[in-house]
């Protein structure tokens, strides 16, 4: 169990360096869709701990697992998907009027715009 | 009607105009077009108010809790519209529906825009009556969405490059917010606010005490980035000074003090059950307290330094916000009033600010406080608005910002946040005194000189008519201080008032005069040869993208270690 606790820190800690790091915008958004999974990831994980079957009540079936926080991730993914969607928007946008990708670029081409 | 359903339709009545605006979008006929337009406007921002004027007396006599739908409380939505419920959705909805007018002749006027506007404003009420912690998380995620994308509406690259700063910054903060929540579920087995304050008072294990500590400690620092404070403010200078002038306004006016409040309701609900976490409350109440008070001065002296209007605005905003975090975290129901009403009075003079400075930069063609002059040429207007609302945030009786900052300083009388909140009022006024150059009948030293020779009229029906009425309301507001006061006192369950009966005396004249002559003193000192100097250097200072998150990772270690170390 503790195993899978790490992994999934390191998983979030790579999406958060990923987004801190990285030059390449659309790569900064693949970072955010990582740390994204690494929360939903853990909360499936922590749910699915006290039982060994999915949350379908059916006769004589007790040993289901804990079912919210698997319909809060459902609309956590959603979420993710939306905040996705907009942010490759945006950097396709950001493409269309500096033609580069880099951060670093666009941020100076950016300010020099005002 | 029954108040539920009441509450309910309040809460949907955006999203109904949300969809009007984008049948409207379908539609050929012009003025079929705008017929279901208008009614989008009325229906998602005015008819909420009638309804929350329906609903002060009930409100007034108890909270109202219920679930969506009469659902199982395992499964259903809590909603618990309360005293700060409705003081929070008044203050959106006035908000947002003079802005949205503005909007409709400054522009920009698309369907997209409006539909957009609306679904913020639904996200902003229904956080405001939230009583489920994921229920607040999918609020937040909401609000956020909305205001990125309208951040971006202006269609420059810089606005663009903002909106995925804020976006980046934020995602990771609800991220880090979720893990709060999950923390808090896994301890005690339940979501809604009212089942954790059950729960808290049965915690004494001391893993327990800590994990919820820990998990209190996230769900406070993902908020704190939504609410711009020290040292997670970065993002918003940028995006508030390249939205579209009425998003500013309803950023700057509203959205950044909702998730605050929000968390208040949830924060002093589990505090009023005492418990062994009240400790960690505290001390994290006491970060919060310090935090909003350095931000107040920290982000004032970023004004002063600013040579773009808007951003000058922008950092304004989170120096505001700075007071209204300081009086919040005293956390009595008297300093929850005072710390509403400033945000209330703030959401008012702010926009007045920024709708009439963003019509003057539109007109000027030029955002440079150094370069325009002449600005009151563009009109009686836009010229008085200004004026009201800068007297407004430098505190000048009988303006509101005088009542509300009397109100806040009385909550510190004595104490070390007293003298800092006192420093950053100079600075504000010094600010407003340099913004207020760009409307002097003088010739600018620099190069442009905007008005001299071609002067642009700022006309447009909806323009002016949002200008005055913020421009009434401040005033009006500043007046009638002492029964808003005592509204919002009743309202949030204090006996006391938080602003004096004895507001307008000798004494406080002769502090504001003092005040001001600070102001103007300060403001000659920056305008000197070495005061410019130093805040040029601030200026050309920009937070870098890593910049933003690195503050962030900082704020959470330090806030976390805090509890680590104590407990």
């Amino acid at each position: 169990m503790m195993i899978n606790r790490i992994l999934l820190l390191g998983l979030f800690l790579l999406g958060f360096y990923g987004l801190m790091v990285q030059r390449n915008m659309v790569k900064k958004v693949f970072a955010l869709s990582i740390q994204n999974s690494a929360v939903v990831l853990l909360f499936i994980l922590e749910g699915g701990s006290i039982g060994s079957h999915a949350p379908i009540v059916t006769e004589g079936q007790t040993e289901y697992v804990d079912p919210i926080p698997q319909a809060l991730m459902l609309t956590a993914i959603v979420v993710g998907i939306c905040v996705t969607a907009l942010a490759l928007a945006l950097v396709y946008r950001l493409y269309q009027k500096y033609e580069t990708l880099d951060v670093e670029e666009i941020q100076r081409k950016a300010n020099n715009e005002e | 009607m029954k108040s539920e359903t009441l509450i309910l339709v309040q809460i949907l009545l955006p999203l109904v105009g949300a969809v009007l605006f984008f049948i409207a979008k379908l539609m050929k006929n012009q003025n079929l077009r705008r017929i279901v337009e208008v009614a989008g406007g009325i229906v998602g921002l005015f008819l909420p108010l009638v309804i929350l004027m329906l609903l002060y007396p009930m409100v007034n006599k108890s909270s109202i809790r219920f679930f969506v739908g009469n659902q199982n409380p395992l499964i259903g939505i809590a909603l618990h519209f309360d005293g700060m419920s409705w003081l929070l959705s008044i203050m959106g909805f006035i908000s947002a529906s003079i802005a949205w007018l503005y909007s409709r002749t400054a522009g920009p006027k698309s369907q997209e825009f409006s539909a957009l506007f609306l679904i913020q404003t639904f996200a902003l009420t229904a956080t405001a009556s939230s009583a489920d912690l994921f229920n607040l998380f999918v609020c937040f995620e909401i609000l956020g969405i909305a205001s990125y994308a309208l951040t971006a509406f202006s269609g420059k690259g810089r606005a663009y490059m903002a909106a995925f700063s804020y976006m980046a910054v934020s995602s990771t903060a609800m991220a880090i917010f979720l893990l709060g929540v999950f923390g808090i579920y896994r301890i005690t087995g339940s979501l809604s606010y009212d089942g954790i304050a059950r729960y808290i008072t049965e915690v004494y294990s001391e893993g327990q005490i800590v994990g919820i500590g820990l998990s209190l400690v996230c769900i406070v620092v993902a908020t704190a980035v939504r609410v711009a404070i020290l040292p997670v403010y970065g993002w918003l200078p940028e995006a508030h000074a390249s939205a579209p002038h009425a998003i500013s306004a309803v950023l700057s006016g509203v959205l950044i003090k909702v998730p605050l409040f929000a968390l208040g309701r949830f924060l002093f609900l589990l505090m009023s059950n005492v418990s062994a976490i009240d400790i960690i409350f505290k001390e994290v109440l006491d970060v919060l307290k310090f935090s909003g008070t350095l931000t107040a001065l920290v982000a004032v002296i970023f004004a002063l330094s600013q040579k773009e209007a808007k951003r000058l605005l922008a950092y304004h905003s989170v120096s505001q916000i700075g007071y209204v975090v300081s009086a919040w975290a005293i956390a009595s129901p008297v300093a929850i009033a005072a710390a509403w009403m400033h945000a209330f009075y703030h959401a008012l003079f702010k926009g007045l600010l920024f709708l009439s400075i963003g019509c003057v930069t539109d007109a000027a063609g030029s955002k440079d406080v150094y370069t325009i002059r002449n600005a009151y040429k563009t009109g009686v207007v836009p010229t008085v608005s200004f004026f009201i609302g800068a007297l407004s945030i430098s505190a000048f009786p009988p303006f509101n910002g005088f009542a509300s900052k009397a109100a806040i300083s009385y909550l510190h009388k004595g104490s070390w946040e007293y003298v800092i909140l006192s420093l950053a009022s100079i600075g504000t006024v010094a600010s407003m005194f340099k913004l207020s150059r760009i409307f002097w009948p003088i010739k600018s030293k620099e190069k442009i000189e905007t008005f001299t020779d071609n002067p642009i009229r700022i006309t447009g029906f909806w323009l002016k008519f949002s200008l005055l009425f913020f421009s009434i309301a401040c005033l009006m507001t500043g007046l009638f201080a002492p029964q808003i006061g005592a509204l919002a006192g009743s309202l949030v369950g204090s006996q006391q008032n938080p602003v004096s009966g004895k507001l307008y005396t000798f004494n406080s004249l002769q502090g504001t005069i003092l005040l001001f002559v600070q102001g103007i003193a300060l403001y000659l000192m920056v305008t000197s040869p070495l005061g410019k100097r130093i805040t040029h250097s601030i200026e050309a200072r920009r937070p870098s993208f890593a910049g933003l998150l690195f503050a962030f990772a900082l704020g959470l270690g330090m806030l976390g270690g805090l509890v680590l170390l104590r407990h």
